[in-house]
Parts: C-alpha cells; structure tokens; sequence
C-alpha cells in the first residue's frame, strides 16, 4: 500500500516491527527482504509519489521534484553539485540505469586497508544475482545507443583503447533520452517499479512526503521514530508522526541517514559517523564537430558507453585514474557550458545537434566531511565540506588533457566544459591550457552523482559506523544499506554496489541469520 | 569596489555559486547601497510572481544582453520574456535565491559600469558596451565573476528548456507533451 502525504489529514501514530527510512537504492532492497520475511513492514521517504505520466521530461519541471534541492545541493564551498533524487524510488528514478558492479580491485582494497573479509565476491555472488533478475540488468541493446556514445566506443577501437557498452536495468526502452528527469515509459527499473511494489504487495505500507527527523530508545530495546508529514513541493511541515518499532534500517542516502542518527544523539561512540566523504567528482565536457556529423546527444539512452582505458584499479588504492562516459538529455543544463555569451554563444547552441557530451569522471579518496543545521521545523540543513586533493587536481587535468586529446582525434572541432570563464580549446596544441585550469568555486561547476562515505563499514566502531552486516556498531537492531556505508568509492556507478550489499545483509537478517 | 574581498565569506561562498542550479547566493553585497535594496516596486510589470519591477527590468536587460536577438537564429531572450520566464521558477521558499539574483541585478546595475569607468547603470549602456562589460566581469575574477556566472547560468538554462526556442537551435525536445506535474494541494 503506497500512502501519500496529502491523504493524511491528522497526526498519526503506528506501531510495527521495521521501519525502513528512504525508499531509494538501499531503502527498496531492505522494505522488500522485510516484507518478504512477513514482518510488518513501514516505509518512510520525504519525497513525493510520482509515476511515469507524471514526467514531462523537462529539467526545469523535473529537478524541483525529483531531486533533492531542485539540483541545488552543493558542497559548502560551491564547487560542487552533489546530485540526489528525492522522491518515491530515490536515486534509482533520475540515474541513467549503468549498472556496474563493486570492482574487484576495490574489494581488495576494502579487504587490505579495512580487514573487510566478510565482503568477498564469492560472498556477494548471491546478491548479485538476486538483484540483476530483478532489476532486469543486461547488455544495452544496440537500437538505443545513439551516435553521441559510440562515437566513443569507435575512436577508442581505432586507438586501440578500452572501452565498452553499459550493462542496464532497462526493460522495453524506447531511447527517449530523459533518464535524468524520470522514465515516462516505466522502461527504467528503479526501485519505484521493482522493489517498492514488491513489498507494497507482501504487505508493507509505504508512506510518501513523511520525513523522518529523529530516533528516540525507548523501553524494551525497542525505537520511537519521530517523523512529520510534510507538504510535497515547500516540505513544509503538516502534521507530526510517532511509530513505535523493533528494527529500523537506515537508508536515507549518505548525507541524510548520518543526519538523523546525529540529530537523535545515537552517533555516541562512533567517532567515523559523518566522515570519509567520497564524491567522485566529474566534469562535463562538449565536443562541437563538423555539421555533418550528428550526435543527436538527447536522443537514444543518455549514458551507454565508457572509454576506460585510462582506469586505474588496484588494491592500494580502490579506484583511480579517470574515464570517459556519454551523456546527454540536458539542454538546459548544457546551454551554460563554455564562457561565450551573445552571438557566439548562439552560434556554439545552433551546431547543438552535432555536438557531443561527455563527463570525464576522476575517482577520489574519501576526504569530505559533513555536518547539519536543524531547523526549529525539524528540517535539516546539511553542509557538506569537501576539498580536491593536490593528487585529485593533477589526475583531473591529465584526464581532461587526455580526453580532449581524445575527442579531437574522434574528429572534434571546438572542445569546451562546465566553466563560465574556461575557454574553448580549438586544437591540440592549446591544450597545455589544461594546467591553468581554474578549479576555483565560482569559476567551474563539478558535479557528483555518487556521494558515499559518512556511515561506512569498519570492523569495529573506531573503523566504521556499521559492522559488516550493515548494523550500527553501537546500537541493536538499526542498519544502515545506503551509500553512506560504502568505505572508498565502490564503483564508477554506485546503485549496484548499494543494492548488493543492502540485498546481502537484508537477506540475512530476513532469514534470521 | 576590489574584486575579490568585499564580501563577508558566508555570503561569498553563497555568491559564488553559480546558475539557478546554483544561485543560492547573496543575500546583500556591503558595497552596495541599501537604497539599491529597497524594493522599488511598482506594480508596473504585470503578473510577476517573486521579482519586483525593477528586478524584472534590469533582468530583461541582462537576458538581452547575454542572448540577443539575431545572429545565428533570430529568436532571443526578449522574444520569450525570459525575465519573465525565470519569475515563474522563483519558489518563494527559496529566499536566499531570490536575494541572491536581487544582489547580482543590483551589484551588475549599479556597481559594476564602475569597473570600466562608466557612470551610467548597465541597462542604460548600449547593448556592446554591456556585452563588453560582461565580459569583463568574466575575466575579472572573485565576485565579479561569481555575478557574470550566476546570471549567465541562469538565463542560458531557461532560455534553452523555453520550448519556443528549440527549434531555433534544432532541438527537437522530449516526446512526451505535458504540463509540469501538478502537486496535490492540501487544506489541513
Ligand atoms: C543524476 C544521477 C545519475 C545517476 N546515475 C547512475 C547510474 O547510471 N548508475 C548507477 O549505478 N548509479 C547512478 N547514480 C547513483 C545511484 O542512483 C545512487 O548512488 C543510489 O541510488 C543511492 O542510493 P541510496 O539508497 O544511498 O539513496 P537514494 O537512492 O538517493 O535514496 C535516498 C532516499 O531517502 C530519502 N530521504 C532522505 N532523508 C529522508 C528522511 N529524513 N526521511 C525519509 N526519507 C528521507 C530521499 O528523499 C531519497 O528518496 C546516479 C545518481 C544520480 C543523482
Ligand atoms: S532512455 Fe529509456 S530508460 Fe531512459 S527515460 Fe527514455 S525510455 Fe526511459
């Protein structure tokens, strides 16, 4: 049973047993393995319900109501938007559905640096099987990859490099091209179509527009949740809500699920709650080329292909190097690319059609912090405090070098980027620019659609804020299956790694292990 | 004023973010007159929703500026009334993006033409002189160039998702036609 917010009219009070905070990557995996092991089951998520026919495939339209902020989350110091969806389904309703696995490099890595033994891929090998039937993951078929992608996939064959077609959760895609603004097809399996519906039918009751503030022990090692129903659009607060439960399972993504676990004083004893940040932060680039190459970047699935050659995965270090991924289905969003204005930025938008997006993304190492205001409403304020490393800013220009270089040898005319002052790079040989590249506040605008960190794994509460089973180390019965867990970035795309260890440790715990 | 040190640094950071995406920004500029606050409205511009008269008059101006007519396609900003357009955006909740674009519209009005030495408002320059002012404001750097990127960003947002300007720029836009989603209104 889905229940919106504006179907409740007083304050509400509920008993259950498990109470599932979010309902994106993490939350749908958790309500569905809860339900299924017939407990009674809550789901709480701050956005709005919305379907297919409610997206209009317009950025304008549907940032404000399916991301957190309208789009406007940035780190504190505004270099960096940090993309959430908000809404019934979370993250998985605005991603471009790649679905990657945990790199097995960065297991390694967990297993190395964290003593992580537990997280293996034999360990996982079930999750992930589980969670690929349902989400329907496959190869992309070639009919949606459209010319803006494969034309990286081309120019790195003829270079010899690596490179390759997503696998997708992606059922029945017509290659409308507006992952980012929902799915009007129901083609995009997100948990608003999979897992949310599957445990809505085993008997869960899934509450819309409620957010939860804040978590209070009560007697008989059991939790009182303190939550408001809150009006979709303003979340301006309606009414309160109180639900006495045994088991709470976090999942309110990396910068909200730490949040609430401060706000109600359970962060005692777990010094790592709220830190190791990682944002793997990416920048937007555009390749202008001869009119009569059409790349039709809107059109066909907007992320299908990846140039990879310059990965750089080891156990040391997890995730490195940079690589190269096609995007598209943001006009709006593209328009503000390069430091033209007037006619030349006219005549730059008029060759639109022939003009191809990527983002170069350049994994990091956990580095950011968080930390919150509350409102006297209950509403937070996160701040997000994050800085780019010497290390990250060298990798950064070497992987724009690179991708420019690559991009001129795909047969690029004009190469420019989400800088309002960087200008366009017309030839190879002006490349060297790339070193005075102003990676200032204010002067670029990165973008991170993979927050994690701030509840991450460790194997004890010194480490981590979760054991290896996702429970909080200081307290029974609350996990956490959110990206806020994952120790260093986990993969180039994260909903995968999410809902493999959330179905991991979900699973057992519905068996009673 | 000096480019990069007259803000006091929350306000600066907020400044410096830099679309609608971003422009969660300035709630005032010490250097600038609270007279060039005060809210000059005077009903003239009709159907406004957040911004007063004035904001809407230099914001056209601006919009003209960054996306005039002709050139490459005839269409520009004035063609949409994108000032007008981006009023419809405004959430009244979002208070410090009001005030921010307020700050950047009284900061490129009535601080700015100083930096090249004009005494005149910049919706009073003539449009080359305001391009080359921008332009200025550009490659300036600190919070002159924090203005120039927030209003460039958001008009180049709105102006490209305008679906009068789509085909100007051979977009030919999403499949689906519908009105924005429509939030359920509650009366408690
Ligand atoms: C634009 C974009 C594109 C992406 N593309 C891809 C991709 O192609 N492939 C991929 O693998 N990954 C992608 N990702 C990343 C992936 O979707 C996310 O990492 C993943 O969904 C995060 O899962 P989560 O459970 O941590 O949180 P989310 O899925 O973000 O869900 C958290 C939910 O909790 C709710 N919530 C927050 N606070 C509260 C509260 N107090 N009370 C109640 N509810 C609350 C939120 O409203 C939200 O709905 C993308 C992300 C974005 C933003
Ligand atoms: S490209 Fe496919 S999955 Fe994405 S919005 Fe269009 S139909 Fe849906």
């Amino acid at each position: 049973m889905i229940i919106q917010g504006h179907e409740i009219f007083s304050p509400l009070k509920l008993k259950t047993h498990s109470v599932v905070v979010g309902s994106g990557a993490g939350g749908g995996v958790a309500a569905y393995h809860m339900a299924s092991a017939g407990l009674d089951t809550v789901v709480l998520e701050e956005g709005g319900y919305f379907q297919a026919k409610d997206f209009n495939q317009r950025e304008e339209d549907m940032m404000p109501a399916l991301y957190r902020s309208a789009g406007r989350q940035m780190t504190t110091d505004g270099l960096i938007y940090v993309w959430q969806g908000s809404t019934f389904g979370g993250s998985t309703v605005i991603n471009t559905a790649d679905a990657t696995p945990i790199e097995a490099e960065v297991l390694h890595h967990w297993q190395q640096k964290f003593g992580l033994n537990e997280l293996t891929e034999d360990n996982l090998a079930a999750s992930y099987e589980r969670v690929y039937k349902t989400l329907n993951v496959h190869r992309l078929e070639e009919k949606i990859l459209n010319r803006n992608n494969k034309v990286l996939l081309e120019t790195a064959n003829r270079l010899g490099y690596k490179a390759g077609v997503f696998n997708s959760n992606r059922k029945g895609c017509i290659g409308s091209g507006y992952c980012f603004q929902g799915c009007a097809y129901d083609a995009k399996q997100g948990t608003n179509l999979t897992y949310l519906p599957m445990a809505s039918d085993l008997g869960a009751r899934i509450y819309t527009d409620v957010r939860v503030d804040r978590i209070e022990p009560i007697s008989g090692n059991r939790y009182r949740i303190h939550a408001s129903v809150v009006e979709r659009g303003t979340r301006r607060f309606r009414h309160p809500v109180e639900i006495d439960c045994e088991r709470i399972i976090m999942a309110a993504g990396t910068v909200h699920t730490p949040a609430i676990l401060k706000r109600s004083g359970l962060d005692k004893g777990l010094p790592q709650l709220g830190k190791n940040i990682s944002l793997q932060p990416q920048i937007g680039l555009s390749a202008t080329f001869p009119d009569s190459e059409k790349m039709t970047s809107w059109r066909g699935a907007p992320q299908s292909i990846y140039m990879s050659e310059f990965d750089d995965n080891h156990a040391e270090h997890g995730l490195g190097g940079f690589r190269m991924e096609g995007v598209g289905g943001m006009a709006g969003v593209f328009a503000q690319f390069s430091n033209k204005i007037g006619l030349d930025h006219k005549r730059m938008m008029e060759q639109f059609p022939s003009t191809h997006y990527s983002a170069l993304l350049v994994p990091d190492q956990p580095s950011g912090s968080l930390d919150w205001e509350w409102a006297a409403d209950g509403s937070v304020k996160p701040k997000i405090h994050y800085a780019l490393t010497a290390e990250w800013k060298q990798r950064f220009k070497r992987g724009f070098k690179t991708a420019a270089g690559f991009l001129f040898e795909a047969g690029a005319k004009e190469i420019n980027c989400n800088s309002p002052v960087f200008g366009s790079i017309t030839s190879p040989d002006q490349l060297s620019r790339v070193d005075d590249f102003p990676l200032e506040p204010g002067l670029v605008a990165l973008t991170s659609a993979h927050v994690q960190g701030s509840c991450r794994i460790g194997v004890n509460a010194d480490q981590g804020v979760v054991d290896q089973n996702l429970k909080l180390h200081n307290l029974d019965n609350i996990y956490v299956v959110d990206g806020s867990v994952m120790p260093t970035t986990a993969s180039t795309h994260t909903m995968i790694p999410i809902m493999v260890m959330a179905d991991r440790a979900m699973h057992k715990l519905a068996q009673g292990a | 004023m000096g480019n990069n040190s007259t803000l006091p640094s929350a306000t600066r950071r907020l400044f410096l973010q830099r679309s609608l995406l971003a422009l969660g920004a300035v709630a005032a500029a010490p250097a600038i007159s609270a007279a060039a606050f005060a809210d000059t409205s005077t009903g003239d511009a009709p159907a406004l929703k957040l911004l007063n008269a004035e904001d809407y008059r230099i914001l056209s101006v601006v919009t003209d500026t960054l996306i005039p007519r002709d050139g490459a396609f005839p269409l520009g900003a004035l063609d949409v009334d994108l000032a007008a357009r981006i009023d419809t955006y405004l959430e009244p909740e979002d208070t410090e993006l009001l005030q921010g674009l307020r700050g950047a519209l009284m900061f490129l009005e009535h601080q700015a033409p100083g930096l090249i030495g004009v005494d005149s408002p910049f919706s009073a320059m003539p449009q080359e002189q305001r391009e080359s002012l921008l332009l200025t404001l550009r490659d300036a750097g600190g919070d002159a160039t924090a203005v120039f990127a927030a209003l460039r960003g958001i008009s180049m947002f709105y102006f490209y998702t305008d679906e009068q300007a789509w085909p100007q720029f051979n977009y030919d836009g999403p499949l689906v036609k519908r009105g924005k989603p429509v939030y359920p209104q509650v009366r408690d």
